[in-house]
């Protein structure tokens, strides 16, 4: 009964969240166009920088010659794994704003069921926005996406979704005792990007930046799953095993960080409390 | 069993974000209130802006932790069972912004429908009783933005009813509403008292709004309950002395910090610089504070005698109006 009660919950948020963002049509638009032209942007850099499409710097580094297809598969994890962010800090920072916040949090639905609401409907529309993509990729740009390959990638990038989740538990809970969260999720996000590994091999990078990239969840995903796409399991058992390991400390601090935050703005009662 | 019972509640609220390492000064915005609310009553808390009202009912409806003391609603502790009081509660907010203005009524309703488990089989009826009773069941396709204050403030009202609450928290329901707006909703209030039973706790700074819908009011001011009584219980306290209004002209408010009377400021037209005083003054007493006003330059316009309010009940308790 009670986990009937809250899948219910579960479906209303999504419900809600999906008709809201669909009464904003325009952004569906420019969401989708973004991808194209970041995708669009890497090959032109690419190309600019080295005179071609394959590198055999890159090559070395990764074991990928094809920049774009290794852009591509790195903009594909970055964009998968930023919807659970956004879906967690974007859900509050928007309620916060409009004021509705408090009364989805009067009601006796879960917390998490607010936050997996919000990322459901974000998912999706990853999803979706995956599906014009990836068509496009291949007919414009000539990326070579083996079907195979990518589905092998799947549960792996399942893997570093974990982490992922536990990363934008920390944020909300980090949003929930900001007085204004909007700067420090632009900058969140623009570090994020940086230092995801989506465009760049994270080995490129100045050493404190390398170990803050492995410290988040995104480049060790991106790494784990462009391994095992191009190299199988067997491979890439290394880049597996830290990904456990860091997903499982960000689901167990991400956790643990939303109670205390939570817990803190309840009593210092800043934002909607 | 009282539906509502508070003991010693206390709340302080930090200047700054407590950080580490900062040192943070706290300001007690409600300071250790005890009352009870029965079952089928409507209870009031009136009191000005900032008097801790709405910290009151946050941390009643559980959406803020108590600094200290203790409540407890149908018998849970705030504290403990919050999840529990959350199914068989619901509150008002105070504001507009709490409905999502992108959507219908219909699709609001829903949505709280679901997030306060109400039974699918039971959802689609309960959404069209709702919408009917607050007359807008017409109008339930159309987006929450295209609904004036007042249309806006009766869906809060049907989407506070959405989960059938035994207990019903109301954060200033009239504020800035029309006058029709504001007689609806306390014709609504009162119907939901008097036919369904429900227990409301209304917060409000309308002293006639309380006067007429509460069983009975708890004066709060600065965090702490000052007076609590029925409507004519509280009135009893200026029983016996006259309530005098005072207009006059070309007089600096502040003044009235050194006068020996406790007078407030109830109207002010700024622009023809005009000021109503009022008070309790008895008789004997009223040639003085007359004297007293012209000798620091005021001109009077008029003096009259009126009928003892909630207001003056404030006056004499506070010295100042419920607006101040």
């Amino acid at each position: 009964m009670a986990v009937t009660e809250e899948l219910r919950a579960l479906y209303g948020v999504a419900v809600k969240n999906w008709r809201i963002f669909l009464s904003y049509r325009v952004w569906m638009i420019s969401d989708i166009m973004l991808g194209f032209f970041f995708v669009g942007q890497a090959l032109l850099i690419g190309i600019g920088l080295t005179g071609q499409r394959n590198s055999s710097a890159l090559q070395r580094i990764t074991g990928y010659s094809d920049y774009l297809t290794f852009a591509v598969l790195g903009f594909m994890v970055l964009g998968f794994g930023l919807t659970f962010l956004s879906g967690f800090v974007w859900s509050v920072v928007d309620e916060l704003y409009a004021g509705t916040l408090e009364y989805s949090f009067a009601s006796p639905m879960r917390r998490i069921t607010f936050f997996l609401g919000n990322v459901l409907v974000r998912m999706l529309l990853s999803f979706l926005y995956m599906a014009v993509y990836v068509p496009l990729f291949v007919l414009v740009f000539d990326v070579h996406i083996n079907p195979l390959g990518f589905l092998r990638g799947l549960p792996v990038l399942l893997l570093g979704t974990i982490g992922m989740i536990g990363l934008g538990m920390t944020t909300a809970g980090i949003v929930l005792y900001l007085k204004d969260p909007g700067p420090f999720i632009n900058i969140l996000e623009m570090l994020v990007f940086a230092l995801s590994g989506a465009m760049y091999p994270v080995t490129i990078l100045p050493k404190p930046l390398q170990l803050l990239a492995k410290a988040m969840p995104y480049a060790p995903t991106s790494e784990a799953v462009r391994k095992v796409v191009a190299f199988g399991y067997s491979n890439a058992l290394e880049e597996l095993g830290y990904l456990l390991f860091i997903s499982l400390t960000y689901v167990i601090f991400g956790y643990l960080a939303y109670r205390w935050s939570e817990r803190q703005a309840r009593t210092v009662g800043l934002k909607s409390y | 069993m009282n539906a509502i019972e508070v003991r010693e509640l206390k709340k302080s609220y930090p200047r700054k974000i407590p950080l580490p390492f900062r040192k943070v000064q706290w300001v007690e915005a409600v300071k250790g209130i005890s009352f009870e609310v029965k079952r089928g009553e409507l209870f009031g808390l009136l009191g000005p802006n900032g008097a801790g009202k709405t910290t009151t009912i946050k941390m009643l409806t559980t959406l803020l932790e108590p600094s200290g003391g203790t409540a407890t609603i149908l018998g849970h502790d705030i504290r403990r069972d919050a999840r529990e009081i959350r199914k068989r509660i619901n509150l008002v907010a105070e504001g507009e912004r709490t409905l999502y203005w992108r959507l219908s009524a219909y699709e609001n309703l829903k949505y709280f429908a679901r997030i306060y488990y109400v039974p699918k089989s039971e959802e689609k009826g309960r959404i069209e009783e709702l919408l009917k009773l607050v007359g807008l069941w017409e109008r339930k396709d159309d987006l929450v933005m295209n609904y004036s204050r007042g249309m806006k403030q009766r869906l809060a009202t049907a989407k506070a009813l959405i989960n059938d609450p035994e207990v019903l928290f109301l954060d200033e329901p009239t504020l800035g509403l029309d006058v029709q707006s504001a007689l609806f909703v306390r014709e609504f209030i009162k119907k939901l008292v008097d036919e369904q039973k429900k227990t409301v706790l209304l917060t409000t700074h309308y002293m006639s709004e309380a006067e007429e819908l509460c069983n009975r009011i708890a004066i709060i001011d600065h965090g702490e309950i000052i007076a609590l009584d029925i409507p004519e219980g509280l009135k009893r306290l200026v029983k016996g002395e006259d309530a005098v209004e005072i207009k006059i002209r070309d007089f600096p408010a502040v003044k009235l910090e050194n006068f020996p009377w406790k007078l407030a400021v109830v109207r002010e037209d700024t622009a023809r610089g005009i000021i109503t005083l009022r008070g309790q003054i008895d008789e004997e007493e009223l040639p003085k504070v007359v004297e007293l006003l012209v000798k620091n330059g005021a001109r009077i316009l008029s003096v009259e005698q009126k009928e003892p309010t909630l207001e003056d009940v404030f006056i004499k308790l506070t010295g100042r109006t419920l607006r101040d």
